[in-house]
């Protein structure tokens, strides 16, 4: 929760936070308090690349192993009551889709690990801190 | 050529070998980023002398497209452009306008090329001379 700072100036930090972690944005509504942004990148694992090397030392071909990966990013900001408008809620969700190299989708997952949303959270408060008093 | 047990085993252990500096978990990629957060700010950031946001924001999206791309998504409240290059490869870009103090505009940039984020400082100077030359104000650097 933010306490303080207008609904657009939490949007313009949260943008900043995601232009920061290389994010570009893909979709906004300020009106409705919204932002989504996505970023591709490698998505090769070291684990996965040891067995697909043991499999073809011992003549199975070769694996497909996860090669790309599109990693999104939805950004709520919602007012806490219809009265207040200075205290605001933000709300984000990550989710990620992974190719492989036959250019197969092997995963589509939500990710749920708390760190990560901690982590966010952590860069955006900063954020918001210089946004807020328009450093 | 024939593949002695040996040779195999070579390959296998080299294989093995170079594999610690590959990532083990890809989901990690999601907050990562390979340079320190102020240096690439500075670098992707400049400031211009001037409060215009509609018309900075429309030379932005007139820079890009001189510069090939195509406009995916633009946002006046939230000062945002985002675009697409392809051209055998892939660059996406986002530019977002924002008030710095009452006398000047802050311009970022972010950019990936295919898989990978730009950090190359030469390429954000390409983009912020062109929009300096379009905008006719000089791009400031920022600390």
């Amino acid at each position: 929760m933010y306490e303080g700072i207008a609904e657009v100036d939490i949007l313009s930090a949260s943008a900043g936070v995601m232009q920061d972690l290389g994010f570009n944005i893909d979709e906004s509504e300020t009106k409705l308090g919204l932002i989504v942004g996505s970023k591709e990148r490698d998505a090769t694992e070291a684990g996965q690349v040891a067995v697909a090397i043991v499999i073809a030392l011992l003549g199975g071909g070769a694996m497909a192993i996860d090669k790309n990966q599109k990693l999104r990013l939805s950004l709520v900001v919602r007012p806490v009551s219809e009265d207040d408008k200075q205290k605001h809620l933000v709300r984000v969700t990550f989710q990620r889709i992974v190719w492989n190299t036959q250019n197969r989708i092997t995963r589509i997952e939500g990710l749920e690990q708390p760190e990560i949303y901690q982590e966010f959270f952590d860069r955006l408060s900063k954020a918001v801190f210089l946004e807020g008093y328009k450093i | 050529m024939k593949f002695t047990k040996t040779t195999m085993l070579l390959f296998l252990l080299a294989a093995l070998i170079s594999l610690p500096g590959c990532q083990t978990n890809s989901s990690k990629q999601l907050l990562q980023t390979s340079e320190s957060q102020v240096k690439m700010r500075s670098i992707q950031t400049r400031a211009f002398d001037t409060t215009d946001k509609n018309q900075t924001l429309r030379t932005v999206i007139a820079t890009l497209q001189d510069l090939g791309f195509v406009v995916d998504k633009a946002d006046e409240t939230l000062g945002s452009v985002s675009a697409t290059k392809l051209d055998g490869y892939q660059l996406r870009m986002t530019v977002t306008v924002r008030p710095r103090g009452s006398q000047q505009l802050l311009v970022r940039a972010n950019a990936q090329y295919n898989l990978t984020a730009i950090n190359d400082p030469e390429i954000y100077q390409d983009f912020f001379t062109a929009l300096g030359k379009s905008m006719f104000l000089s791009a400031h650097s920022v600390e």
